[in-house]
């Protein structure tokens, strides 16, 4: 297994004293479906803000394809052009009161040639849907539609590992699943998605691997249908199982579900496996 | 401004090349403001009006309300130069004397009054032809392309942006202070718009904060560089501006001989 992310006994703490990372060690598979969880305050956003170079560790390491980050601009200009990150509230990200312009905002500090910009700002685009938005003033958009081209700005960068800070709070369902679509078709393509969400039907039904962050540790990590099935860390970091697992257990215990060859994850696979 | 914005967006003249209008109002202005001809100033506040409405397809009473704000001071401005204080006996049409000083309306004051009435309200039209056509994002652009330093054109950007964000944050705890009788008598709502405004200061400290990491983890290196849409000009509309612009130059040269 090829590790593009990792962290060696992270820590940082903020000004006013807050612990947000305690001697955090965690490595993130190349090509896979992440998801950080946790609750509110957990530390989430801060490790997303180290692992592109915004935050430097007090101490401990990160290393990015085995490299260790130095910090020495030119590695930080590479690194930032690698791990994409698209924040929580698009309204801190988008400058511009032009969606064309914000969007070319990343590849024009890539230094790419103005022909091929123009191509890549299309496509990502018509990827987010926002082909249609592009002539409209970023103020009279909707919040769905903010966060849909605060996600191309960063697309357009073309990342090789992608961060989303809870890429689908406060968005409807059709949204979210368009996004959740949109993720799975840029994994499908070889970037390293990351996500953080407190969903857990939507973790539990998209993601390959799952790390537990509770108050700047990571007190689990692994594959989803193993990780949700252990009552101790779900009630440690305050978590709900998600309900399809949930139901399966139940319906496992009643003998009314058979054991497939995999544990179901969406809907459609538990509604197959019941007697 | 945010009325204005409504029909900007909309209108019917935005795609095509913005240099083409904000050149054609600036040329229509300066002709304005040389050319001192009431005649030739009500042409060209009846042409803008007509583009407006015919090209542009906005509507007639947006316009009408936009130019009755500047006339509101301009009639106030109007009355002072039209009045004219002298204790020598003027050729007044209407006077009256306090203290020894007649204070009055003559001839000559009542032209130049009427003709900074006009010139006036004509480059107003000019302006308004320019802001209700092309957004700011393209003005921005326009400026950049007339070679305004680099530093204005990102202050410009940025503080378009981000008046919308703030706007919204300031509405957003007035409308939270309402819902919890915050504005109820004056008193609370003098101490509610104290909080409102130290909350905005500290937001604004945090969203700058927030803007300046996602810059950096967008490669940010100190200045900002984007790209803008590809304009396209307009043939149909280039010609038409430059006939208008002619008529006007060419009715004023024949109204001066």
């Amino acid at each position: 297994m090829n590790y593009i992310l990792k962290t060696e006994k992270l820590n940082f703490s903020y000004m006013d004293g807050t612990k947000a990372l305690k001697e955090l060690s965690m490595k993130i598979p190349e090509g896979k479906k992440i998801a950080v969880i946790g609750n509110n305050g957990s530390g989430k956003t801060t490790l997303f803000l180290h692992f592109n170079g915004i935050h430097r560790p007090q101490s401990g390491n990160i290393f990015y394809r085995d490299k260790k980050m130095s910090y020495s601009s030119g590695e930080i200009k590479n690194i930032r052009k690698n791990v994409g990150i698209v924040f929580q509230d698009p309204d801190n990200q988008l400058f511009s009161g032009s969606v064309y312009q914000d969007i070319s905002y990343g590849p024009v500090n890539l230094g790419w040639d103005e022909k091929e910009i123009r191509k890549k700002i299309e496509e990502v685009m018509n990827q987010t849907g926002t082909f249609d938005l592009k002539d409209k003033p970023t103020h009279f958009l909707s919040y769905g539609q903010k966060k849909r081209v605060a996600i191309a700005g960063v697309l357009a960068m073309n990342p090789e590992v992608m961060i989303l800070d809870e890429p689908t709070a406060g968005l409807d369902p059709v949204f979210t699943s368009q996004i959740m679509e949109l993720l799975n078709d840029l994994n499908k393509k070889g970037t390293t998605v990351i996500i953080s969400s407190h969903n857990m039907d939507e973790v539990f039904s998209w993601a390959d691997y799952v790390f537990v962050l509770s108050q700047g540790e990571i007190i689990s990590e692994g594959k989803p249908e193993e990780l949700f099935r252990d009552a101790e860390v779900l009630k440690k970091a305050n978590l709900k199982k998600p309900w399809v697992l949930d139901m399966y257990d139940y319906l496992l215990n009643k003998g009314l579900a058979t054991v497939g060859d995999n544990i179901p994850r969406t809907r459609e696979e538990l509604l197959n496996l019941i007697k | 401004m945010l009325y204005i914005e409504q029909f900007v967006y909309s209108n019917k003249l935005r795609h095509t090349h913005p240099l083409e209008r904000v050149i054609f109002a600036l040329v229509t202005m300066i002709m304005a403001l040389i050319i001192k001809d009431w005649q030739v100033h009500l042409l060209i506040i009846f042409s803008m009006v007509i583009l407006l409405v015919y090209k542009a397809k906005i509507k007639a009473s947006v316009i009408l309300k936009l130019m009755l704000i500047p006339l509101g001071f301009l009639i106030i401005g109007v009355l002072t130069i039209a009045f004219q204080i002298s204790s020598a006996d003027l050729n007044y049409l209407f006077y009256f004397n306090i203290f020894n000083l007649n204070i009055g309306i003559t001839v000559s004051s009542l032209q130049t009054a009427f003709n900074t009435l006009t010139v006036s309200l004509s480059a107003v039209s000019c302006l308004y032809f320019m802001t209700l056509t092309t957004p700011m994002v393209e003005i921005i652009y326009v400026l950049q392309k007339l070679k305004v330093p680099d530093s204005i054109i990102e202050l410009m950007t940025l503080i378009y942006r981000f008046i919308f964000v703030f706007i919204n944050t300031a509405f957003n705890i007035y409308y939270a202070q309402q819902a919890r009788y915050g504005h109820s008598t004056f008193k609370k709502s003098l101490n509610s718009f104290a909080i409102l405004f130290g909350n905005l200061w500290g937001k604004a400290f945090f969203k700058s904060k927030n803007l300046l990491q996602s810059l950096e983890s967008r490669g940010f290196e100190g200045n900002i560089k984007v790209l803008n849409p590809e304009y396209s000009f307009s043939k149909n509309n280039i010609i038409s501006f430059v006939l208008l612009d002619l008529l006007i130059f060419f009715t004023a040269l024949f109204l001066s001989r």
